[in-house]
């Protein structure tokens, strides 16, 4: 499973059945776009940290507000 | 940090009506703290030190956000975060975590000594454990069924009852002895790996044959949660126990916390009288009365619902596993009995 694949299914899982894998598409923003309030994306974070044994700051947390910026942070991590 | 998008303002007679307009955004006229509500009441509790509040304002000069520090514990210098609300819809995402770090930034307390921000982050979803765990908030105890889930009007809880991880953020070095309870040493020491140094000390002295218990109490009765922070220890401390567990039964309580010195010698014998009570661990409270306490809670209610609270550490989750394992060997004791 790709590494977008695996964070689509957190969103999916974060949504708790709300949103489907057809529309999180990189660019799609996470507040304004699939509706991810403060309390759904600090769990996308607690989510991503365990899945892929990263740690996320507060910092990254702000920047980062469309799928595709995930991904790039998490790829970025992992890789480093 | 990146571009905000938003200011923070120290409330002032300026914009103190505003904190109600926040206020009413989220909780209509329901919040459980009155003086929210009147920017007369609001100014009240700053002149008084009892209360340290920012608000957040868009470009546009709407507030969209609110926090604030008040006193809480029998210790003037340690001051509790907490009441943060976003507008819904008004703010960037990061806002939330904005409000949180505000206070955490020097100057931003009144007074010139701060001990210490203690968080109660509620266990019903991840924001505040994580912005607290991420601004460098150590975790000390977990505080079972504290609130009502039912008084939450936004992001409701599924569990009837919510718990709280308790949370320091330390400012200050300790000062004096910490006398520990026997029964609680190993646990303790895991919480003080990641506190200041402290100089601890095994507080094995008998109970006191003279003298009175001196304790104050705080009824939380939207919460049904009676709290107590135990100074002083006399020869009357089992049946001030006693007493406490009677009112507690009329007056309905579900959850009861002695919050205990430690720096009573005395505190491993008057632990050991609590579980006797079917009193069981809950954690450390820091510099809660300037030296630190030891938190004990009791439930009336239900079983707390275990699986339904949610955790962000394992350091939280490790907690949770010690205090239901005592809960349990307590519970089991009290048959035995």
């Amino acid at each position: 499973m790709s590494t977008m694949e695996k964070l689509q299914q957190l969103v999916v899982k974060v949504s708790k059945g709300r949103l489907s894998e057809a529309v999180l598409t990189p660019e799609a923003r996470l507040n304004e776009d699939l509706g991810l309030d403060s309390l759904a994306q600090s769990e996308l974070i607690v989510l991503v940290e365990d899945t892929f044994a990263i740690t996320v700051g507060l910092e990254e947390a702000a920047k980062v507000t469309t799928i595709g910026g995930i991904l790039a942070f998490v790829e970025g991590t992992v890789v480093s | 940090m990146p571009e905000t998008g938003y200011t923070i303002q120290p409330v002032d007679a300026s914009n103190a009506a505003e904190v109600a307009t926040v206020f009413r955004s989220v909780y209509g006229d329901g919040f459980p703290v009155p003086y929210v509500y009147h920017a007369a009441l609001v100014m009240e509790e700053i002149r008084a030190g009892r209360l340290a509040a920012s608000l957040a304002f868009d470009s546009k000069g709407n507030a969209i956000g609110y926090v604030s520090f008040f006193k809480c514990a029998p210790n003037p210098n340690l001051w509790e975060g907490g009441n943060l609300v976003v507008v819904p819809g008004g703010g960037k995402d990061e806002l939330g975590w904005g409000l949180m770090q505000h206070y955490l930034q020097p100057g931003n307390l009144p007074g010139l000594q701060s001990d210490g921000i203690i968080g109660e982050a509620v266990c019903h979803h991840y924001f505040t454990q994580v912005g607290a765990v991420k601004l460098g908030f150590q975790e000390c105890g977990l505080a079972l069924d504290l609130l009502d889930g039912a008084s939450f009007s936004e992001h409701r809880p599924e569990t009837e009852r919510v718990a709280c991880v308790v949370q320091l953020y330390e400012q200050s070095d300790p000062q004096g002895p910490c006398y520990l309870p026997e029964q609680y040493r190993a646990f303790l020491h895991g919480i003080y790996e990641r506190l200041r140094p402290r100089i601890l000390l095994p507080g094995t002295s008998p109970l006191p044959r003279h003298g009175e218990t001196v304790a104050t109490d705080h009824w939380f009765e939207e919460a049904g949660t009676w709290r107590f922070s135990v100074s002083a220890i006399g020869e009357d401390w089992g049946m001030f126990l006693d007493r406490i567990l009677v009112k507690s039964r009329e007056r309905k309580a579900v959850c009861l916390q002695l919050i205990v010195s430690t720096a009573l010698p005395c505190i491993s014998e008057a632990v050991a009288q609590l579980r006797q009570r079917g009193f069981f661990i809950g954690g450390l409270y820091p510099r809660w009365f300037g030296n630190d306490a030891v938190m004990l809670q009791q439930l009336f209610g239900k079983e707390p619902d275990y699986e339904g609270i949610k955790l962000y550490t394992g350091v939280a989750r490790k907690m949770l596993h010690d205090i239901r394992s005592d809960r349990e060997a307590v519970q089991r004791k009290g048959e035995q009995e």
